[in-house]
């Protein structure tokens, strides 16, 4: 009985952590007679958490396989100047954002092949990757930003409902909700996970374990190329360097959530809230005009304390 | 059996795509494994492009006369992936061309990465060129670099971002610098915010990296000439980047409702900062400020949508980057200090800019 309360509580320190965060910036900003705490500025944190919450949709599940995929954020790039390009050629919308999500797709089924078939570890074949789809963003318009191109791709990221709720918040709740429910009830997410445990018992179990790795690295690719839309939709420039770095935001806000960096352990749901956490940091701190670098340590910490606190369960199994 | 071999050919696509992109660099000539995987910047500039006579005639005229086919010179911007140090770059590849020399170009991967640009200079040192042109990606930080291009008696031409005067002094050499004075531009936004806003205004500044000396120069000279008169309320380093300018831009709007005035040190971020009030529905009473004077960012003055950026002449600085070295190289003494000068660009001659900076940019892209 009481075992039980202490796995209830770790389950819940995320958003006891989360609800914390709320708790000191709205006090520190109040104080400070900023406006914190209010619906408008809720919305804005989620919205600007969205791309990086899909972002770590793609990083939770690799992660969960027991991979890592580093080349994310430069399919966000790629992505951007792609989808720029083609809709300043006159291409339709619709097709040049499918055409996007083949892009990540494919970046994606070489990654997956690569490491399932290849057996070239994935840190090295996403590292590879990262630079060489780096290059091709910058290659395929010389190096330059594409802008000049139809403003309706904004409405993407730019609509709101009712006036408050940024449409941002709509991808998160509808992504999440498909790959949690996948992730719990369907043998791929099931597969998942037990990859992640223990390969070998897997594949003894009559998991296809190389094609479901292939296709988590093509999902991934795929969240990494909507999210390069996302990017594109909202800031309706699109610069090659785009997106550098995202994949460490997405591995963080994967790691916040609980998803343990050896995989098969972890839940998606809490992915999301640690993308909120990050977003939230950023916001509270620059609605206190804290320096920039002081950002960077405390996002550190905050990592760091996050992972220390899930962790205080597996340290007192031991 | 029929999808694995789609599976198969698909990846031997990407991976033959992936070869092409990377191996395509290197037909300048002696690049070393170090910088294969730079190849796709130097990409960027087209070395097979032929110079135009205009352009030759020019550059020829202010260089001793001498064969100077025999010389290779480094360039190492700070990144290749903005308008504004593409023109640098190509300005520096087309003007060396003019000369009949051998010009490499290399640069760094973001604004910021001083490590690669170590790598690269090192790697233009062992390669003995004769001589190398530098626009850092911080004023300090690149003393080892400098130090051995000084041992191996290679003479550095600084371009765009000054070297601070301590790296100078450790080093104990003066290097040239050719560039704009960016205390100068942001005494310019300064005076113009100023001027529109004799009563004050609340005003947020969007900074680049920290540690440059073009991120202290355009905020020093700005608070310079608007310090009395602006209240500033916020400040955020957005990295030169356009999307860290829109988020620090949404987040102080939210800290800041009644927001009047935004500096932006660069026009990139600039853009970011107006897709932050345009969503916000703040663009009547938001006015933005940028610098740079990239095309994006001039044609937004065009559009109304920034009040005015501050133009530098990146050709300029390149043709006399390659002109000066040329000089040297002949035995002659280089300028040691050349301010390029910049202008502020609002409305009234934002179109005329935007027209001239497009025809330099076409007349160092050359004739093909």
């Amino acid at each position: 009985m009481k075992n039980k309360h202490n796995i209830n509580l770790s389950d819940w320190i995320i958003y006891i952590g989360m609800i914390g965060i709320f708790f000191v910036f709205t006090i520190i900003c109040s104080a400070m007679g900023k406006n914190f705490l209010n619906i408008n500025n809720v919305m804005n944190i989620v919205n600007q958490a969205s791309i990086n919450a899909i972002l770590a949709i793609g990083a939770s599940i690799v992660i969960l396989t027991g991979g890592i995929d580093l080349s994310v954020g430069s399919v966000v790039g790629f992505v951007g100047i792609f989808l720029a390009m083609n809709i300043k050629s006159g291409m339709p919308i619709p097709v040049a954002i499918i055409l996007c999500l083949i892009c990540g797709a494919v970046i994606g089924l070489f990654n997956g092949i690569l490491i399932s078939y290849g057996k070239v570890p994935a840190f090295i074949t996403t590292l590879g990757s990262m630079q060489a789809v780096r290059g091709l963003a910058q290659i395929i318009n010389g190096g330059q930003a594409v802008s000049g191109f139809p403003l309706e791709i904004g409405a993407l990221m730019k609509t709101k409902f009712f006036g408050v709720v940024p449409i941002g918040v709509l991808y998160v709740v509808v992504f999440y909700t498909v790959m949690i429910l996948i992730l719990s009830y369907t043998k791929f997410g099931r597969g998942i996970y037990a990859l992640g445990g223990n390969s070998h018992a897997a594949r003894l179990s009559g998991i296809k374990v190389k094609k479901l790795e292939v296709i988590v690295y093509i999902l991934c690719g795929m969240f990494a190329a909507f999210a390069g839309v996302m990017l594109l939709a909202r800031l309706l420039y699109a610069d090659p360097s785009a997106g550098s770095s995202y994949e460490m935001n997405a591995i963080a806000a994967a790691v916040i959530g609980g998803i343990s960096m050896s995989g098969g352990k972890g839940k998606l749901a809490n992915t999301v809230v640690g993308a909120i956490i990050l977003a939230t940091l950023t916001n509270g701190l620059q609605i206190m005009n804290v320096a920039t670098y002081y950002q960077t340590v405390i996002t550190g910490l905050v990592v760091i304390v996050a992972v220390f606190a899930d962790k205080r369960k597996e340290r007192k199994a031991e | 059996m029929k999808k694995k071999l789609v599976s198969a050919l698909l990846c031997m696509a990407m991976v033959g795509t992936m070869l092409v992109g990377c191996s395509g660099g290197n037909e300048g000539g002696t690049d070393d494994s170090k910088s294969e995987d730079k190849a796709s910047d130097t990409e960027v500039v087209d070395e097979s492009a032929e110079v135009s006579d205009k352009l030759a005639e020019e550059i020829k005229s202010q260089v001793p006369d001498k064969d100077y086919s025999e010389y290779t010179i480094g360039f190492c911007g700070m990144t290749l992936n903005n308008e504004y140090h593409i023109i640098v770059a190509n300005a520096v590849a087309q003007s060396g061309k003019a000369l009949g020399m051998k010009v490499e170009i290399q640069a760094g991967a973001e604004h910021q990465s001083v490590e690669e640009q170590l790598t690269i200079i090192e790697n233009y040192v062992s390669q003995g060129v004769d001589g190398i042109i530098l626009v850092p990606a911080a004023s300090e930080g690149l003393i080892s670099a400098l130090q051995e291009c000084k041992d191996a008696g290679i003479p550095v031409i600084n371009l765009d971002t000054k070297l601070d005067d301590n790296t100078l002094k450790t080093l104990g050499e003066d290097i040239p610098f050719y560039g704009t004075d960016n205390y100068v531009g942001g005494q310019m936004v300064g005076e113009k915010v100023a001027e529109m806003y004799p009563d004050g205004c609340k005003t947020a500044i969007l900074r680049g990296v920290q540690g440059q000396t073009n991120d202290d120069d355009r905020y020093n000279g700005f608070l310079d000439k608007a310090g009395d008169v602006v209240d500033l309320v916020a400040e955020q380093h957005a990295n030169w980047e356009t999307d860290l300018g829109y988020t620090a831009i949404q987040n102080i709007i939210q800290a800041n409702p009644d927001l009047q005035v935004i500096y932006c040190e660069n026009d990139l971020m600039g853009i970011g900062a107006y897709q932050a009030v345009d969503e916000a529905g703040l663009t009547d009473k938001i006015k933005i400020f940028s610098y740079d004077g990239v095309t994006e960012g001039l044609q937004y003055v065009i559009d109304e949508k920034f009040v005015s950026t501050c133009a530098q002449q990146p050709i300029e600085m390149g043709k006399l980057g390659v002109v000066n070295m040329a000089k040297i190289l002949a035995g002659d003494k280089a300028e040691t200090y050349i301010d390029t000068g910049c202008k502020l660009v609002t409305i009234d001659n934002a179109e005329d800019t935007l027209a001239e900076t497009e025809k330099y940019a076409a007349e160092i892209s050359a004739t093909k």
